[in-house]
């Protein structure tokens, strides 16, 4: 309901806007054509005037009197003339079609009321009139209809205010039924918000094809983003939680009967410090995991993002090789670093640290004796890609998928130690920087590659 | 030791109190930041143990009060908290090191230890130290065992040094992997076991006079002249 009402007063407001807007763009223009046509003309009708009665004047003071009037009426009776009238000085007329009258000299305007004598096609006439008497006594009046250019005003206003008014209308049918439209459009936006907030969480904003896209698309596009997200996310602290509830449950089960079993009674004060130390172990055991999963989380939750700094991710690799190298070699394996380069990432260390390790433990842990782990740092195009390999017994296509899934342990490995998370928090540590992490066949072994965006050159 | 514990949770206080005070350390006891603030910079610690997010006033705000306050007492945070980011905004706050909780008593006290002996030891600034016949050159990286040199890699010539550093006192493995390695995590792997031994082993083969490595059950690890 709120709803509509906002679109039915966002309308009014465009369309009253847009009046308005018209009405001023249109007075504005009206009034400067206005302004420009008239005043230009007014003034330019004096000067011809002037200039044409100063002309006759020159013919008439160069010619004998009858000549100068014969060659004066031919002039002004050319289509382009002036009315005019000639008089000699008793003031009868010698020639001319402006109705005989004693007119002043100078510049005057006159206005007749019925059709006077050859002059205009209305009734009324209105006449701008100049006379000059001669030094013999002959006056030479020559006259310009007014009405002509007042018609040419009347009707540029009367076609003014027509196409104006068309164009407002106009404007105003289209840009509101375009205006309707798009509300339409965000109306449904807000629906579709309205019914996430509300519970159907997999509900999207619609969205056009790509080719017919616009503003409100991107819009649309950019919530359906944001809720793609929000549901990302709720969908991982489900899991969490899950993953707590389960995973949780059954070394706590083992710690209570543990201490069940002391409670039960124990033959000496050392079978009770055994008891004890034990119990303290499996509570470490499920610590670890509660932190493994807390991090996991809070990775998946996009933590700690802003710490990121420039690393050497190879520096890294070979920092990390070298810890676990002694160990490495005590277990029988072989551990070895390629990395001729530098290689820069955006990143944050400990992180990153971890990861590797991670990887080469979980090499070290689930291959057999004899085994060679290789890691390898290089620069592919836009990716600074890690790869860890080793050429133990591998991990079969269906499974490699799983991997990286928390607490998945592939079916051989289900006796051997770890909490299942390692994987699970490297991958989370590579999504957190905007890694790609993906199992591959090493032919023979497992190849592990994560491709780190490349910082711009 | 004077230690100075700020910790809202009486279960934790006492039974950081009580385990410090059994160590040989005179203990106070403060419940909420405000309080904490106040002791630390009414009397003089060797050490303050804080909880991160304590009453009236936090964690953080009262290392920064006190750092600003000139007070340069050692700081071990304990928290909560485990994410990389609390963990380096506690540090740049200005406390000096960083326990997750839950955390064993052993540990705590090493680091207390640690800590404490912490000031007078960022004096010495010779660069060789010296604990029985073990000499460690800290500009040329190098180590001797009497007249004998000792050929070290360059991880275990800083577990060596980290162990010189704090000699007869007990370091843990989480101390050794922080310090010697930057690892902020616990790896699965046998780090720390195996490096050690190798150390022991390359000592051992110095013949007597060297100082041995001892393992200290359920803590960690100690360096001592015999």
């Amino acid at each position: 309901m709120r709803l509509s009402f906002a679109i039915r007063s966002t309308r009014t407001r465009v369309a009253g806007f847009m009046v308005i807007l018209f009405m001023a763009a249109f007075g504005v223009s009206g009034l400067a054509t206005w302004l420009a046509l008239t005043a230009p003309v007014e003034e330019s009708t004096q000067a011809r005037l002037l200039r044409e009665s100063s002309q006759v004047t020159g013919l008439y003071s160069a010619h004998p009197r009858s000549e100068a009037v014969r060659l004066i009426a031919t002039r002004e009776k050319r289509p382009t003339g002036y009315n005019f009238l000639i008089t000699d000085p008793a003031g009868r007329r010698l020639d001319g079609d402006l109705p005989e009258r004693a007119y002043p000299d100078g510049m005057v305007t006159f206005k007749w009321t019925g059709a006077p004598v050859g002059v205009g096609d209305d009734d009324d006439v209105r006449m701008r009139v100049l006379t000059v008497r001669m030094p013999d006594g002959v006056r030479i009046s020559l006259g310009e209809d007014l009405e002509r250019s007042r018609q040419l005003q009347v009707s540029f206003l009367r076609t003014f205010i027509l196409t104006s008014g068309a164009a407002l209308f106009i404007a105003l049918a289209v840009g509101l039924s375009y205006v309707t439209r798009i509300l339409r459009r965000i109306e449904l936006i807000a629906a579709t918000a309205d019914a996430v907030s509300a519970g159907e969480i997999g509900l999207r904003a619609p969205v056009r094809p790509p080719e017919r896209r616009d503003d409100i698309d991107h819009l649309a596009i950019a919530m359906n983003g944001m809720l793609d997200e929000i549901e990302r996310l709720l969908v991982s602290v489900r899991q969490v939680s899950d993953d707590v509830a389960h995973d949780l449950r059954t070394p706590l089960a083992h710690l209570r009967q543990r201490v069940e079993v002391a409670l039960a009674g124990l033959p000496d004060i050392d079978a009770y410090r055994q008891a004890l130390n034990g119990a303290v172990e499996k509570i470490d055991d499920v610590l670890a995991t509660f932190e493994a999963l807390l991090r996991i989380g809070q990775l998946e939750a996009g933590a700690n993002l802003a710490t990121f700094q420039p690393v050497d991710i190879a520096e890294v690799a070979r920092a990390v090789a070298e810890a676990f190298r002694p160990s490495a070699e005590d277990a029988g394996h072989e551990l070895s670093v390629v990395s001729p380069r530098p290689e820069i990432i955006q990143a944050e260390r400990s992180l990153i640290t971890q990861m590797i390790a991670n990887f080469v433990e979980n090499a070290l842990i689930h291959t057999p004796k004899g085994t060679t782990i290789e890691l390898r740092v290089e620069r592919i195009g836009p990716v600074v890609r890690l790869i860890v390999d080793d050429d133990g017994p591998g991990v079969s296509p269906a499974e490699r998928a799983q991997i990286f899934r928390r607490f998945y342990r592939v079916d051989r490995s289900r006796t051997t130690p770890g909490s299942g998370l390692g994987l699970s928090l490297a991958a989370a540590v590579a999504h957190a920087h905007g890694a790609d992490i993906r199992a591959e066949d090493a032919s023979p072994g497992l190849r592990i590659v994560v491709d780190f965006p490349a910082p711009a050159a | 030791m004077r230690v100075l514990v700020v910790e809202d949770d009486a279960e934790t206080a006492t039974y950081v109190a009580r385990g410090l005070k059994e160590q040989g350390h005179g203990v106070e006891v403060a419940g909420d930041g405000r309080d904490g603030l106040f002791l630390a910079l009414d009397q003089t610690f060797d050490v303050i143990v804080m909880d991160r997010m304590t009453p009236g006033m936090d964690g953080l705000s009262v290392v920064k009060s006190l750092r600003a306050g000139g007070v340069v007492t050692p700081v071990l945070f304990l928290t909560a908290l485990g994410g990389v980011g609390d963990r380096v905004e506690g540090l740049e706050a200005g406390a000096d090191d960083y326990l997750v909780k839950p955390f064993s008593f052993s540990e705590l006290n090493a680091r207390v230890n640690a800590l404490g002996r912490r000031a007078p030891m960022r004096e010495q600034t010779s660069s060789v130290l010296k604990l029985g016949a073990l000499e460690l050159n800290r500009l040329q990286r190098s180590a001797r065992v009497g007249d004998k040199s000792l050929d070290l890699k360059p991880k275990e010539f800083q577990l060596l040094e980290y162990l010189m550093q704090n000699a007869d006192r007990v370091v843990t493995r989480t101390m050794l992997l922080e310090h010697v390695w930057d690892f902020h995590f616990d790896p699965k792997t046998t780090i720390v076991e195996t490096h050690i031994s190798r150390i022991r082993a390359k000592l051992e083969a110095c013949g007597p006079g060297a100082p041995t490595i001892h393992t200290v059950r359920g803590a960690g690890y100690m360096l001592d002249a015999t």
